[in-house]
């Protein structure tokens, strides 16, 4: 045999060599399993959420097999893949950290009735009339603000007064309002204030030259690094950043008498239409809805305001009192497209 | 191993206890060489005894480990000198024709020629297609030539700017037969016009003996002129 | 005909024909039933048509402003990877020449992993600046966009013009360098002779930038893709993201049409002498600091992410639980990507020599290979979810399993494969091909004790090349990946979310590390694949 031909036969057996030890590999660390299992799309993140799916499999031998969202897809990843395997769904159950998205699903008519007994105790204004979805605990809309940039008697206590603490716009930030729960609060202020209030207020922040992020985790994580000095985002990121030791204080806005309120964003939990296991899905549904699991969420700090009394304290907030926002929900995502509309038509000029 | 050339004319290439390596190889140790002017001297040995490295060492696209290089009582390698290939004033043919194939016949001819002015640069490519037989060929790019077109261009292309030496690495080889003894005319007329010492590279006898009187021959581990 | 040259034709030409046409269905079907549903909504009275293919005002200053970034990356990575390239080429010292082996495999570190590393930097930076009272570096908007992703994208076009230049045989710089000083040789000689290398890694970033809106959203800089983006989160309507992708493939489809025409002119021969390039270079200034600079750019978008990553993950040492559970994402991501290069290698390799005859169908699979590289990640997903969970293939039931983002892998990455394994195809001596189709018993017995153990080389470097592509993989792979099956990226994105900056430090430290490896591993193989044959 030529030189050639022996070492392209040594590499030819190599190479066959290699893949079939990273296939060996890939097998025993990804594992297999069997027995009842139910599929769960949840764009929670999988920090908190895995804890949960583990709790559960181990009270009820269910596995659970997640599909995790993730920030970078602007959260419109999951929902597109929802939509597009109705004909022939695969998912058991939707579980969603808000509710715009949960509406819309049951507009596109993916979602199944389903009234679980552990909701009873839920209030109307969470729950959708005829089961299509339910709310729960949630987290609110909150400004974060650097302490070492910013003293305390200029913190800012109204979204009306938002450039009003002589802090430079340039160093306050908001997530993209087309995206996400920042979607979700612009709408909420078209239902709030009227249409023509809240396109301005927006525009304001736009023409003062208010930074706009990719995300509410980048707001949280200039603030804390202190690039930024305050910016608008949610509770689960702003207390992640405090747990993490940055120097910001959490405030929540408009909680004066006779204020508006925060937006308080819950969230919801759907039966899919044709699930593949509704079974099971029934299952980790009524699982979700327990207070106790509620109570659960709120020790490790997912959600920060509970829908009920489930007699524990939130780890974020102890016991102070958040006022929400009076609109209802459905109002809020009434006005989802023609905010997201103007939003797309102002910050993407 | 001493091979000065006993000519008394003024050598055009001198070199002394030349070492070339490759890698901790010693490929050629202490070569001293004379070539007078207008000299034709072939190079023969079996594969792999340095012929065309001792070439490369001569153009500078090799540096030698040690020892020295001049040209035209220049030095232009070794004992602290370094000069740059292109200004050894000498032309090289490799084993491949080694056309640019991104410019025609002409350009590829023209190229060696930015010292002159535009008109006789022209001048020289026209006489070198001429005596090449490429007149036809100046507009054509390489690979729309044949193999013995190439290499008879390859040659004019070396020739082009007047070198005082030319050295030849194998350039005949893949070559028929009259093909081979046209390219070989060509480049002996061209040679002798113009006074061109020639170092040639070959492994055959007869195409040598066309060449030159005088080869320097490998045999049994050491240099011999013969 | 007899029977030994029926079963060499099939070999030959049947039988990647028969390939591809299967290619066709797997990817083509899915694309071409998308754009079938996006013209019977026009046809049904879709009114907004027009406007989304022929874009206006905001949208038409948005594509201007996407097309004016796409260029301001691909111009001068271009030209700062083939100054590095050339430097890396061209070199005396050894150590120099296998920084290759570090750079290459940095393509495979996510382009938001550079934007995280340069943001924390520029941050530093001007914390610095704000001390000593200068004006601070701009940290959003279009320069850090442009230089980040160029950042990003820079070891792909050194990559290219590494493969350009090292197929250029020595001998046509030598013959230039015995009359010509080395400037000239560059401008006049390595420079047109590597042109197709040049716009090969033009058109290659141009299109990468084009699409991708990751790094230039992190920056708060507006393209056309995020626009898309944006319109389908108020309408979740493929349709319509397909015509409003329109407008964007006049301008992608052209770039992948000039991609794949330099490709075929790569100056891809073998090389002459197999001798090391040994070329002292003697540069005018400016061209030596330009080649310095290059080297310094590649180090720099080397050595940031990695130094960032590694003081950042520090505290992550304390404990490893980020690392243990994140072992079945591991698995599932080399799940995918072995899978990827498996799938993969078969299709590349009829592609590869479909496109390498001289058949007058050659120009049909180029354009068929290209065509998912002009088309954004999640439109490619959704197509395949169409095709696969309700649609013609729904019978097969490889729905939901991970199959689906390895077809989705695949068809992203077929075309880097093709590539790699064309340039090989060109080097290959026809001569060792043809002594063997004189002496086989068969074509099978050419085909597996020649063809492919002389190729093992190439079809090793494309397999690992798409396996660490896919593994990096995200915007098709989220809408494809079976339930309970996350990826590695995947959980790096989701810890980037929650904030856990120690943890995702330390799982993209790993996942470069294991990209490391395989690209020293590869320019390992490649060395010794190099020697040639008698």
């Amino acid at each position: 045999m030529s030189r050639l031909a022996w070492r392209s036969n040594i590499l030819f057996n190599r190479f066959l060599l290699f893949f079939l030890s990273m296939l060996l590999l890939a097998t025993v660390l990804s594992g297999c399993g069997t027995g009842k299992s139910v599929v769960v799309y949840t764009a929670v993140d999988q920090v908190y959420s895995e804890q949960l799916f583990t709790q559960f499999t181990q009270e009820t031998g269910i596995r659970v097999l997640p599909v995790f969202d993730v920030e970078a897809a602007k959260t419109t990843g999951l929902i597109n893949r929802i939509i597009a395997e109705k004909e022939n769904p695969q998912a058991d159950v939707f579980w969603s950290n808000e509710f715009i998205q949960t509406i819309l699903l049951q507009e596109k008519g993916v979602l199944a009735p389903y009234v679980s007994a552990s909701a009873k105790d839920i209030p109307q204004a969470f729950k959708e009339e005829k089961g299509y979805w339910t709310g729960f605990g949630g987290r609110a809309r909150v400004l974060i603000i650097n302490r070492d940039k910013l003293s305390r008697d200029k913190y800012p206590t109204s979204l009306l007064n938002l450039l009003d603490s002589g802090v430079s716009p340039d160093q306050i930030g908001i997530a993209l309002p087309m995206f996400g729960t920042t979607a979700t609060h612009a709408a909420a202020l078209y239902a709030q204030w009227g249409p023509e209030a809240a396109l301005s207020w927006h525009g304001t922040l736009k023409e003062k030259g208010v930074r706009v992020l990719d995300g509410n985790s980048v707001v949280r994580d200039l603030v804390a690094s202190g690039e930024l000095i305050m910016g608008l985002t949610d509770t689960d990121d702003a207390y992640g950043a405090v747990n993490n030791g940055a120097p910001v204080d959490v405030v929540y806005l408009d909680q004066e008498e006779g204020g508006m309120g925060t937006l308080i964003n819950p969230n919801t939990a759907a039966l899919i239409a044709g699930a593949p296991h509704p079974e099971t899905a029934r299952l980790f549904i009524d699982w979700l809805l327990k207070p106790s699991t509620e109570a659960a969420l709120l020790k490790v700090g997912f959600i920060d305001l509970p829908c009920r009394d489930v007699g524990v304290q939130s780890l974020n907030l102890g016991d102070t009192v958040v006022k929400g926002m009076s609109v209802n929900l459905a109002a809020i995502y009434a006005n989802l497209e023609v905010s997201r509309t103007d939003m797309t038509e102002l910050f993407m000029k | 191993m001493n091979m000065v050339n006993e000519n008394e004319a003024a050598p055009v290439l001198s070199l002394r206890n030349l070492v070339c390596r490759r890698g901790e190889r010693i490929i050629l140790d202490g070569i001293n060489l004379d070539v007078p002017a207008g000299a034709h001297l072939c190079i023969r040995g079996p594969s792999g005894c340095g012929k065309s490295t001792l070439l490369r060492a001569i153009a500078g696209l090799d540096i030698p480990a040690g020892g020295t290089v001049s040209i035209r009582d220049r030095l232009v390698s070794g004992a602290g000198a370094w000069v740059q290939p292109h200004l050894r004033g000498l032309g090289f043919v490799f084993q491949t024709p080694a056309l640019w194939p991104h410019m025609t016949i002409a350009e590829n001819i023209r190229f060696g020629l930015h010292g002159m002015g535009k008109g006789a640069s022209s001048e020289r490519t026209d006489h070198l297609l001429k005596r090449f037989s490429l007149s036809d060929l100046r507009n054509r790019h390489p690979d729309e030539i044949s193999g013995g077109e190439a290499r008879r261009a390859s040659i004019a292309r070396s020739m082009a700017p007047h070198p005082a030496l030319l050295l030849l690495d194998e350039p005949m080889t893949h070559l028929d037969e009259s093909l081979k003894e046209d390219a070989l005319d060509f480049l002996l007329e061209e040679a002798e016009e113009a006074h061109t010492t020639l170092l040639l590279v070959t492994h055959d006898a007869g195409e040598a003996a066309r060449v030159s009187a005088r080869s320097l021959l490998f045999q049994e581990g050491g240099w011999v002129l013969a | 005909m007899t029977g030994g040259k029926k079963r060499n034709q099939i070999l030959r030409f049947h039988l990647p024909s028969g390939i591809l046409v299967l290619y066709t269905l797997l990817a083509g079907l899915p694309l071409l039933l998308l754009s079938v549903q996006a013209f019977t909504a026009v046809a049904g009275g879709e009114t907004e048509w027009r406007t989304l293919v022929f874009p206006q005002g905001r949208r038409l200053a948005l594509l201007l402003q996407t097309l004016g970034f796409a260029f301001s990356v691909a111009i001068p990575g271009t030209l700062i990877g083939f100054a590095g390239a050339a430097t890396l080429r061209f070199t005396r010292s050894r150590r120099i020449r296998h920084l290759s082996a570090f750079l290459i495999p940095s393509a495979a570190i996510p382009p938001h992993i550079h934007a995280m590393a340069w943001s924390v930097l520029v941050f530093w930076i001007n914390g610095l600046l704000k001390r000593s009272g200068l004006p601070p570096l701009q940290d959003q908007g279009f320069i850090i966009s442009v230089w980040v992703q160029m950042m990003a994208l820079l070891p792909f076009a050194f990559g290219i013009m590494l493969l350009t230049l090292s197929g250029i045989s020595n001998d046509l710089l030598e013959a230039s360098r015995v009359t010509a000083p080395d400037r000239r040789t560059i401008l006049r000689i390595l420079f047109p002779i590597a042109l197709p290398g040049l716009s090969t890694s033009f058109s290659f970033l141009f299109l990468v930038s084009l699409l991708d809106y990751s790094v230039p959203s992190l920056f708060q800089l507006n393209l056309y893709t995020l626009g898309i983006f944006s319109e389908y989160s108020i309408r979740y309507d493929a349709s319509h993201a397909f015509l409003m992708s329109v407008p964007l493939l006049f301008l992608s489809l052209p770039a992948a049409w000039l991609l794949q025409r330099s490709l075929r002119r790569l100056p891809l021969i073998p090389s002459g002498s197999g001798r090391e390039a040994r070329w002292p270079l003697r540069l005018p200034f400016w061209m030596h600091g330009l080649s310095c600079l290059s080297v310094l750019l590649l180090l720099l978008q080397l050595l940031v992410p990695l130094a960032v990553l590694a003081v950042q993950s520090l505290p992550a040492l304390s404990s490893m639980d980020w690392l243990t559970d994140s072992l079945p994402d591991m698995g599932i991501s080399l799940l995918i990507g072995v899978g990827t290069a498996f799938l993969t290698l078969p299709f590349a390799h009829a592609a590869a020599l479909s496109i390498d005859s001289r058949r007058h169908n050659r120009h049909a699979w180029w354009w068929l290979v290209m065509l998912p590289l002009a088309l954004p990640a999640p439109l490619i997903g959704i197509a395949l979810i169409h095709t696969w969970n309700a649609g013609a293939f729904s019978w097969t039931s490889l729905y939901n399993t991970l199959f689906m983002p390895i077809l989705a892998c695949t068809l992203r990455f077929l075309p880097f494969a093709v590539f790699l394994l064309l340039s090989f195809l060109k080097r290959v001596d026809r001569n060792l091909i043809g002594a063997a189709l004189i002496l086989q018993k068969n074509s099978l017995h050419t085909l597996f004790r020649i063809f492919l153990p002389m190729l093992s080389g190439a079809y090793l470097g494309a397999g690992l090349l798409v396996a660490v592509l896919a593994i990096g993989e995200l915007g098709a792979t989220l809408l494809l990946t079976p339930p309970g099956a996350g990826t590695l990226t995947l959980k790096i994105y989701n810890y980037l979310h929650y904030g856990s900056s120690e943890a995702v430090s330390g799982l993209c430290l790993l996942l470069y590390l294991i990209a490391l490896g395989i690209g020293l591993f590869l320019q390992k193989t490649a060395t010794s694949n190099n020697r040639r044959p008698a």
